[in-house]
């Protein structure tokens, strides 16, 4: 069970803006840019300073620290000062009695520009030199020597657009004055110490001036590790200039218009085979939509490097990736952090490769996996690889040959409804790229009734890690899961987190939780030793054993006991992953505790008539490790993955000269209950992890890639019903995109 | 005005055409969430319970498109109203399935559910379409849709009839006890008092998208304007008629399969709101209803205090947002020939359920020995106005099907619509999808003419 579902289904879980309103709170709403690249001729604020309820008006001006929010790169203003670079872009923000009040007085804010061109493409931006910072570029083997070796040389373009994490809670923050220059923030982050720091520098204070707690988040999906900060920000300068409380909530089409999305990406490659079909060499340029400004992008970047292979071993590699500077909103995190992109472009390099050998693609991705001790192109090599195990599985417990033959003949006897089927392998690396992310606070108290709080560095935001830490701890310190209690995350209990991401949260705070615990249970051991004497005492469901004999001490009495010796009951913990490593001057390291495997076996029907379609099954055999708990596991594996068809299908981001139109939910469609396939999901048996906590593995991020097998299943129908045309590589295959390649306007 | 919020009446001087979901908010009301506030996601779901003769009626209905007067005099159920001490079969199922994660969506899922089994109508397989309108952006539903089938387990209290519906989910702990009083209490709760200079609102599915709040609010739902009824020559649908009703309309099903056809027009708990009165006047392009009727040869009456003019459908619209519309009248009733035709009806969206069509259309005719007779083409989403496509249909008259004729229809018909590249697609995808179909309306209703598939 999930722990936080009985209050999820009272309506009792208090996210931020459920939070009772303190007195006197003010709201703040946010002027932004109105066009894509401009300087700023003048702003005039006096009018709106004048409206009904506006108490204060915000700018540039009034930022007593460093205008500045760039995580990675110092490149971000927090309220644009002199030119602009993206439509909905903060240029000042109004703090007013009430919201309706605030959002009112935004049209007396009087502005003139002087309109620069803008870029969106990123080709063209990489064209003109435009980046966000310099290129990467990762080797292996010696690409150039083997094309003459190569039977068959694959040359083609692959294009993949953005995505809206739409988070059901919109971005939110609440701030509070405290005394001697505390401000206290409530805000919906998944970086308490991120926006600890940013507001901090802005304010020009020291960190401890700043306490940020962190209670729950109502979705996020990356779309709150770096995103989330600007509106505490704000709040926290509405606090300084005013003492009183502020709030700030965007509403969804806010949100939409202000919040980076998922980086489109637009690739050239080109793939080598032998005449088996094994792959000698791959080739390619990965342009980043990065945005206006950097945001994570170079980190994203970097693990679109990491994965270009994704389930495959390729012994020459040679790929660059660009990040390239556009007018449009920094581009952000979201949910597998640029190897879903990187791994988009392998799976169609392997399906034209199928298309033009006419190998079967799912021989050409069987016959290179992954096997133990494959060297990937940032030199690492594959330890408990289950690659062509999970590949194997999934084709069995799916009956993929007898699906595809029944596919096949269903095919030959309807004419405009055709069924298509692929298979979807993924591999992804678990830690923080950024090698010194990757360390975990925790605090464990345990109080002298026997009941305990912990409090980690890692955020709630839907993915359960509260209850897997609770379990960590419940079977750490052998007691029952009702003694534990997971606290708010809060950088006065726990400092210096890492932001809850890259499918690392359990995995880090989990194991910093358990050191912890061990602290605490080594020193009720020796309290149990001085009273009970010799025999090696172990606690077991909340009681003390001696010498593996059950003793009438049970564990309130262990706690009394230690307490009244004064023996310390709290324990603070540090985790940092061991053994990882990565040298950016050689691009070779380790930079990963350990990978991920899996596949997916995916069926679609396609109506040929009218270019519509449905995702009918998925069928994944996934490796979770030996999973923390099962029912988790298996919603972040169907969570992910319906998250990933939709990005690959109907998620369409449309933008008219660098503004976005698909700003609502009329208009950005996700999946709904409807479209929702029928979804088997199965683990790996006998799968333990020892790179992790109770043998477990991550699993945030790695499902959303095997929604990529959506993509080719529809591709595989499609192409049933004609294949006399060029398929185009470009994700989202909407609608529109499927009729246009089945028909043709005479 | 009053109402009976949860199991409290309460008594507010706000004005009447802000949003519920605001004003439940505001007082402390937090189990409601606001994520979308345009009736797409869900998260704001209430019940709305209401005495239609003495019996009493509760709709899931989207509280950020339900200004208050509209709550005037009835029944109000958030989350709040609906726990009791532990948890209920719903909230348990939820819980045993993780069938929540981030548990923004949550509350508005169980309200939902909750009217899934208030309502009568709903078949024990039709428990999925009750949470059509809930997005999650969390489990991807398949945990969701385990819940609803260990709900399953107590569909049978659903089965009784809708006076016993409410005191057998009592004793279910589906609902609370309180809710064997709310019928009493609301008899004895004033109506909100008519008035009726201001903005008309219908169903307010779209004015609400457009205009959060409205200064002036005239409820049509006051007026007598609602309900499915036929004469010797004609079925008549009254304007303030919601779209599920007509959906479920047995009149209209007698001549029309109209309950299938209108399935993946927007979700439930927006069916139940949004009327073809609103939908008409409204005016949009794409109205899937008003294409639908387009091509029913529909006439409308329009009713200025107590005369009334009848037109076709296809002559109120004049341009973009231009209606023949005098000051003062309004739209009473949609009528249509009471006879069995051929017809069909299609809409293709970027997502196929609670959507808005790229391109929709409908065609009817009769087929009198190979000759199509009496055609009507109707589309929506490839000009201004919502299209009868008078020249195609002229074409088609007295012809004999073949699939030479289609292609020339088709062709008539790309002069005749003028699309535009926006949000919903380009103007030459539009052009290529209302081609196809129109190809889909023939082969899918000649399926005996095996030369149609000549088309593709």
């Amino acid at each position: 069970m999930n722990d936080l579902t009985p209050p999820h289904t009272r309506g009792e879980s208090v996210f931020v803006d459920d939070m009772p309103e303190p007195r006197l709170m003010l709201h703040a709403a946010v002027f932004a840019s109105s066009i894509a690249h401009g300087k700023i001729k003048n702003l005039d604020i006096q009018k709106a300073e004048k409206c009904a309820g506006v108490v204060k008006v915000l700018t540039a001006k009034d930022i007593p620290g460093i205008n500045q929010i760039g995580g990675i790169i110092q490149d971000e203003e927090l309220l644009a000062d002199e030119k602009v670079d993206f439509i909905g872009q903060p240029i000042a923000v109004i703090i007013a009695e009430t919201k309706e009040q605030a959002k009112q007085a935004l049209s007396s804010i009087k502005i003139d520009y002087e309109k620069l061109p803008a870029i969106f493409d990123p080709r063209v931006a990489a064209k003109k030199g435009l980046l966000i910072a310099h290129s990467r570029t990762f080797n292996l083997g010696d690409v150039d020597s083997v094309w003459d070796k190569c039977a068959s040389i694959i040359k083609g373009r692959a294009d993949s657009g953005g995505q809206e994490h739409l988070y059901l809670e919109t971005q939110s923050s609440l701030a509070l004055p405290g005394e001697n220059g505390r401000i206290i923030i409530y805000s919906s982050t998944q970086s308490p110490s991120r926006v600890q720091n940013t507001i901090a520098q802005v304010l020009g204070c020291d960190m401890n001036a700043i306490e940020v707690d962190v209670k729950r988040l109502g979705g996020a999906f990356g779309g709150k590790e770096d995103q989330a900060t600007p509106w505490a920000a704000f709040c926290a300068l509405g606090v300084l200039y005013t003492g009183r409380p502020v709030k700030v909530v965007l509403d969804r089409q806010e949100d939409m218009q202000m919040t980076g999305k998922r980086h489109p990406y637009s690739t050239d490659y080109v793939l080598g085979l032998d005449k088996d079909g094994k792959i000698l060499a791959l080739s390619a340029e990965y342009y980043q939509n990065s945005g206006a400004c950097a945001d994570l992008s170079t980190s994203i970047l970097e693990r679109t490097l990491f994965h270009v292979t994704n389930s495959y071993y390729i012994p020459n590699v040679r790929v660059s990736a660009y990040p390239c500077k556009t007018n449009l909103v920094p581009f952000t995190a979201f949910r597998g952090f640029g190897a879903p992109q990187g791994m988009f472009v392998m799976e169609c390099a392997l399906s034209q490769a199928a298309d033009e050998t006419g190998i079967p693609v799912s021989v050409l991705q069987e016959k290179n996996l992954l096997k133990e001790g494959d060297q990937f192109p940032y030199g690492m090599k594959t330890e408990n690889c289950h690659a062509k195990r999970s590949f194997s599985e999934v084709v069995q417990d799916s009956k993929y040959e007898e699906l595809k033959r029944t596919i096949e003949d269903f095919n030959v006897k309807n004419r405009f409804i055709k069924k298509g089927i692929s298979i979807m392998p993924i591999c992804f690396g678990i830690s923080f790229t950024t090698t010194f992310l990757n360390q975990a606070g925790a605090l464990v108290h345990v109080y002298n009734d026997g009941s305990v709080s912990i409090s980690t560095g890692a955020v709630e935001m839907g993915q359960g890690v509260n209850t897997k830490i609770k379990s960590i701890a419940a079977r750490t310190l052998s007691i029952k899961l009702e003694r534990i209690r997971i606290e708010s995350t809060n950088t006065t209990r726990v400092a210096n987190t890492s932001p809850t991401a890259a499918s690392s949260g359990a995995d880090l705070n989990g194991k910093a939780v358990e050191i912890a615990c061990e602290i605490i249970i080594k020193r009720l051991k020796n309290v149990a030793s001085e009273k009970l004497g010799n025999g090696i005492i172990t606690i077991e469901d909340e009681s003390v054993y001696q010498a593996g004999i059950k003793t009438e001490v049970t564990w309130e009495e262990l706690i009394m006991l230690a307490y009244k010796k004064r023996v310390n009951l709290s324990a603070q913990a540090l985790y940092a992953t061991p053994g990882i490593y990565f040298d950016r001057e050689k691009e070779k390291g380790e930079p990963f505790a350990y990978h991920v495997f899996g596949s997916a076996v995916t069926e679609v029907t396609v109506d040929c008539l009218r270019g519509t379609y449905t995702i009918d099954k998925v069928h994944v055999v996934h490796d979770a490790g030996k999973s923390l708990n099962e029912l988790i596991d298996i919603g972040q594996v169907e969570g992910g993955l319906i998250q990933g068809i939709g990005w690959m299908t109907i998620e369409e981001l449309i933008y008219d000269n660098g503004k976005l139109i698909t700003d609502n939910l009329a208009t950005y469609k996700v999946p709904d209950l409807r479209f929702t396939p029928k979804i088997n999901v199965k683990f790996l048996e006998d799968a333990d992890n020892p790179a992790a906590v109770l043998q477990s593995k991550g699993i945030g991020e790695p499902p959303f890639m095997y929604g990529i097998g959506a993509y080719f299943a529809l591709k595989n129908a499609a192409q049933a019903f004609r294949k006399d045309k060029d398929w185009r590589y470009s994700a989202p295959l909407t609608h529109e995109k499927l009729l246009l390649y089945l028909h043709d306007m005479k | 005005m009053k109402f009976i919020l949860n199991q409290k009446i309460i008594e507010t001087n706000e004005p009447l055409g802000i949003p519920t979901l605001d004003f439940l908010r505001k007082i402390g009301i937090k189990g409601v969430k606001e994520s979308c506030h345009e009736g797409d996601c869900g998260a704001c779901m209430v019940l709305l319970g209401d005495l239609k003769d003495n019996t009493l009626v509760y709709k899931a209905t989207t509280s950020c498109l339900l200004p208050l007067g509209e709550i005037a005099g009835k029944h109000l159920v958030t989350i709040e109203g609906l726990n009791q001490n532990g948890l209920n079969p719903i909230q348990q199922a939820f819980v045993d399935t993780g069938g929540t994660q981030c548990g923004f969506c949550t509350p508005g899922i169980i309200i939902s559910l909750t009217g899934f089994f208030i309502n009568s109508n709903l078949e024990k397989n039709d428990i999925l379409t009750a949470i059509e309108g809930n997005i999650c952006r969390c489990t991807g539903y398949a945990s969701i849709i385990r819940a609803t089938q260990l709900l399953s387990d107590h569909i049978s209290v659903v089965k009784k009839s809708n006076k016993e519906r409410i005191p057998t989910l009592i004793d279910a702990d589906i609902l609370p006890a309180y809710f064997s009083d709310i019928s009493e209490q609301l008899k004895e709760l004033k109506k909100v008092p008519k008035h009726n200079k201001g903005t008309y609102v219908a169903g307010g599915t779209d004015l609400f998208v457009q205009n959060k709040t409205l200064v002036d609010p005239v409820f049509l739902s006051e007026m007598d304007l609602s309900g499915v009824w036929s004469d010797k020559t004609h079925i008549y649908v009254g304007a303030m008629t919601d779209t599920e009703s007509i959906r479920t309309s047995v009149e209209l099903n007698s001549v029309l399969n109209i309950e299938k056809h209108l399935s993946k027009v927007s979700s439930l708990p927006i069916r139940q709101k949004a009327t073809i009165g609103g939908n008409i006047v409204n005016a949009s392009p794409i109205g899937d209803l008003t294409i639908y009727f387009l091509a029913l040869d529909a006439e409308i009456s329009l009713k200025f205090e107590d005369k009334n003019r009848i037109i076709k459908l296809k002559d109120f619209f004049k341009g973009y947002k231009m209606l023949d519309l005098k000051k003062g009248e309004i739209l009473e009733w949609v009528r249509i020939r009471k006879e069995k035709k051929l017809f069909s009806f299609e809409k293709v969206a970027k997502r196929m359920h609670g959507d808005i069509a790229s391109v929709n259309s409908a065609l009817s005719l009769k087929l009198d020995n190979k000759i199509i007779r009496e055609p009507h083409l109707s589309a929506g989403g490839i000009g201004p106005i919502p299209m009868y496509l008078e020249k195609t249909s002229i074409f088609l008259e007295n012809k004999e099907i073949s699939s030479d004729l289609i292609k020339g229809a088709a062709q008539i018909t790309d002069k005749e619509i003028s699309p535009i590249d926006d949000v919903r697609g380009s103007a030459l995808y539009k052009r290529l999808l209302l081609r196809q179909l129109i190809y889909a309306h023939f082969i899918k209703l000649f399926p005996e003419f095996p030369e149609l598939e000549g088309l593709l």
